[in-house]
């Protein structure tokens, strides 16, 4: 096969698509999905219109402090500052790590690194992306802007507003970076993208252990979406600790904060599953003490999981409603895993099952 | 939504749900993850259904849904100090749904950027105008003929192409 001009890749791309088979239209999972977004949205409308006048914000006692790179600063820099007169500053670079290429960020608490090149500039997508965090004290977020973002203002839980102006540290052609540092405690209340002075959109992002997740971005006047609401989702003890699984939905959508050492954030809850699928893995995360954290997202029709594990014992785990899914979360220790979990219906109907890798 | 307006958007539904995986599946390479954007693409028309109806093209709507459900829609991250397995744009293909060919032009599709392969789908497979492909990711007309030299060139050169082409 070749490509020598546009005829070739017309051809070629037909190969390829014309006779692939979707499955049949999920027309009653599109309805579902649909009117919950049209309740949502009226349910946003109407507690809006109920609400009190918003209470001033409760002052919090830290000071955040951003900078973009001055003349002469070192290479790669994308922000520093201060939070609570503690100085910090985040840079990047490319590296080669196992004869891969990637990108690193390096900050005074810590470092992380991207397998891959820088991404390209777009003018399409997100106005931002939060692609990395760095440390606990502080937390450094780092991200890149799409193409027409001049600047981003970043509103924090203290009333502060940072503003983050994107530095090209990769050269032309590629995205640009910001980065701002907040103590772990702190929630980030609102990130606005701004072209020139022209508000682009807004989010209101979701805030964990200090890692900002940008899910939903809306037009700026747009109302923000549904209250903030936790759910748990499933707890019990592993390694002589407790833990707990929750899901936060809010203006971001659904997150899942893992009782491990990830988290997971959609637009929807039901958006975990694809269509005419039941129940599936979708997080899975270790834990200090070597036990995994896994999170099952299900249709409403799951009730529960049973899990079996390595040793033939089975245990029964709750499928607990969450924004239109549910949710089910289970561990699996290092001495006596989870081999594999099947997915029930109420009525006892076997309705997916799966293993824990 | 009253009964005509509901049997009207079941109509469009089917209509445009084959059309719909197919331009997800040749962006992303994931038959299931191309089945999951199209559904969202049909929920949010669903949503906004008395608009869309009436919009001038509201398969430019469903487009752009997919195309931004497929930048922005879902994350995952690990928290610091965690290399990532992949930067978060990488597409997976899905072994089960490929097959000879289709797997070749597949696996040659996801060595391109993500930009290159969304230009080289609108433009070549749904034959949009290059204004539409622009007006569709919101970029210049100049940069999507960039972005379609681009891939072009890099598909010449293909190793994926290559090896299917010599068997």
């Amino acid at each position: 096969m070749s490509i020598d001009d546009e005829q070739d890749v017309r051809a070629w791309l037909g190969t390829a698509l014309d006779d692939f088979a979707p499955g049949p239209v999920p027309l009653g999972v599109i309805v579902r999905k649909g009117k919950t977004a049209v309740i949502r949205r009226r349910l946003t409308v109407a507690y809006q219109l109920s609400l009190p006048p918003p209470a001033p914000v409760a002052p919090v006692h830290y000071r955040v402090t951003v900078n973009p790179p001055g003349p002469g600063a070192a290479r790669g820099l994308i922000a520093s500052g201060r939070v609570n007169g503690r100085r910090w500053q985040v840079s990047g670079q490319r590296q080669r790590l196992s004869g891969q290429p990637s990108i690193c960020f390096q900050a005074p608490s810590g470092g992380t690194c991207n397998a891959g090149g820088p991404p390209r500039a777009s003018r399409a997508g997100v106005p931002a992306y939060l692609t990395n965090g760095i440390g606990l004290r502080p937390v450094v977020s780092i991200g890149t802007v799409r193409d027409d973002v001049t600047y981003l203002q970043v509103t924090l839980s203290n009333g502060q507003r940072l503003t983050l102006h994107p530095v090209a540290i990769f050269g032309p052609g590629y995205a640009r970076y910001v980065a701002f540092a907040v103590p772990a405690s702190t929630t980030v209340t609102q990130i606005s993208a701004y072209a020139g002075h022209a508000e682009l959109a807004y989010t209101v992002p979701f805030t964990a252990r200090g890692q900002v997740e940008t899910v939903s971005w809306l037009r700026p006047g747009a109302p923000a979406g549904p209250r903030p609401a936790r759910y748990l989702v499933g707890s019990g003890n592993a390694d002589g600790q407790r833990w707990s699984e929750y899901a936060y939905t809010g203006p971001w959508g659904v997150c899942l904060v893992g009782a491990g050492s990830a988290s997971m954030c959609s637009p929807t809850g039901i958006g975990q599953l694809t269509s005419g699928q039941a129940a599936r893995l979708i997080m899975e995360s270790s834990g200090p003490g070597g036990t995994n954290f896994a999170l099952v997202a299900a249709s409403a029709v799951v009730s529960h999981l049973v899990v079996s594990r390595a040793d033939g014992s089975t245990a029964r785990v709750p499928a607990v409603p969450v924004d239109g899914a549910r949710f089910a979360a289970f561990t699996s220790p290092p001495g006596n895993k989870v081999t594999h979990w099947v997915a029930y219906s109420a009525a006892g109907r076997r309705l997916a099952s799966g293993g824990v890798p | 939504m009253d009964d005509g307006a509901a049997a009207e958007f079941s109509d469009f539904a089917h209509s445009r749900w084959p059309r719909l995986v197919r331009l997800a599946y040749g962006i992303t390479g994931d038959r299931g993850l191309a089945e999951d954007l199209a559904q969202t693409a049909l929920a949010n028309a669903y949503a906004a259904w008395s608009r869309v109806r009436r919009a001038d093209d509201p398969d430019a709507y469903l487009r752009r849904i997919v195309l931004n459900a497929h930048r922005g829609g879902f994350r995952k991250r690990r928290v610091s100090e965690q290399l990532r397995d992949a930067p978060p744009d990488a597409a997976v293909p899905d072994p089960a749904s490929l097959h000879g060919e289709r797997a070749a032009v597949i696996a040659a599709l996801l060595t391109l950027p993500r930009r290159q392969r969304e230009v080289l789908v609108l433009r070549y497979w749904l034959d949009l105008t290059e204004a539409q492909v622009a007006a569709t990711l919101g970029c210049s007309v100049g940069n999507v003929k960039s972005q379609a030299s681009r891939a072009l060139a890099k598909l010449r050169a293909s190793a994926e192409l290559a090896d299917w082409g010599s068997r």
